[in-house]
């Protein structure tokens, strides 16, 4: 993979290379395929509709987390 | 890119309905000389009063669920000086509730987990008044307890009842206030009314069966989420509270909250429905 086709971005607060097309769906798929995670793009909750039509930024700070239902 | 809807300083507390007693013309008799000695430390702080400490002391706000998330919830808002309790848990206290559900003690295993937690309320704070409901609440008693209370907070370890408020606040036009948690996975939200929600969230999903059950429970950060919906429901009983939506996110590699706005989604069936039908009203 060359320098010019990756993106840097913030994953998790952990720098991390990525293709400089992929989409928050791609990069869910990848990271947490089939399990329960919400997406908050550059601290706005992203709604799950609205992932496979966002492609990630440069310097774009992703928190990528499960879904929990407990107290 | 979505856009979000921001409210300007001071519209959130226009969207909070007048406190209950207000609603039937109720004055409020000042604070006695024991409640201000009592609430004394909390009345030197350089933005509190006599006012505000009257506002807490005559409002009235609903828990429910009364578990590791409920119990320090509901001691620090009676600590503060709310006045009116509403406690709702249908489950017994168990022995593995003991270690972080801190209202409970070995004398209470068997008992309702709200009578349990109104009594050692009662006994710690004089001037708070505890309401049971020791059932785990139905849709048609929500719809009949929402419009009752100043605020509602949802404590509760189950999707459904999540799912259930979100729905029924959406459809109120009530803000509300809760958290959730498994392991060392947790976050807190403040939701007013078309500006996103947990279905946006993506919180309608199939989630891990068992929860605390079985991936276990950090009371660190039980108790961290509780002080969160504290402080948040202190400002919005005092109408001071943000006026968009908020998700406090714990991470726990580094120990730390990350703070996020919700980003409304029209076609949402939850908060994008009720939002065009609020539209559709004016």
């Amino acid at each position: 993979m060359s320098v010019e086709s990756t993106i840097a971005i913030f994953l998790n607060t952990v720098e991390t290379l990525l293709p400089a097309d992929m989409t928050v769906a791609a990069l869910v798929q990848a990271e947490a395929a089939d399990q329960p995670v919400a997406v908050a793009l550059n601290q706005q909750v992203l709604p799950k509709r609205l992932w496979a039509s966002t492609k990630l930024q440069r310097q774009d700070q992703v928190l990528l987390f499960q879904l929990v239902a407990g107290g | 890119m979505p856009i979000i809807d921001k409210m300007a300083p001071g519209q959130a507390a226009a969207m909070m309905t007048a406190p209950h007693w207000s609603q039937h013309g109720l004055t409020p008799q000042p604070l006695s000389d024991h409640e201000f000695l009592y609430f004394s430390r909390q009345l030197l702080l350089p933005d509190w009063s006599e006012a505000r400490q009257l506002r807490l002391k005559h409002s009235r706000v609903l828990i429910i669920g009364i578990g590791g998330l409920g119990c320090p919830t509901a001691s620090y808002l009676a600590a503060a000086g709310v006045g009116e309790l509403w406690l709702a848990d249908g489950d017994q206290v168990e022995l593995s509730n003991l270690p972080r559900q801190i209202l409970f003690q070995q004398s209470d295993l068997g008992q309702n987990k709200a009578q349990a937690a109104a009594r050692r309320l009662q006994q710690q704070n004089p001037f708070v008044h505890c309401k049971t409901l020791p059932q785990q609440l139905a849709e048609s008693e929500l719809r009949t307890l929402l419009p009752k209370v100043d605020l509602v907070i949802d404590c509760t370890d189950n999707q459904h009842s999540k799912l259930l408020l979100n729905k029924l606040c959406q459809q109120m036009h009530q803000s509300w206030i809760g958290a959730t948690a498994t392991a060392y996975q947790g976050y807190s939200w403040l939701l007013h009314p078309g500006q996103g929600c947990l279905h946006c969230l993506g919180q309608d999903v199939p989630l891990a069966i068992g929860g605390c059950l079985t991936q276990g429970a950090y009371a660190p950060l039980l108790a961290q989420l509780a002080s969160q919906l504290v402080s948040t429901a202190l400002d919005l009983l005092l109408q001071q509270a943000p006026g968009q939506n908020q998700l406090q996110l714990y991470q726990h590699a580094q120990r730390q909250f990350i703070r996020c706005t919700f980003t409304a989604d029209p076609l949402c069936p939850i908060c994008g429905v009720s939002k065009q039908e609020a539209k559709d009203v004016r």
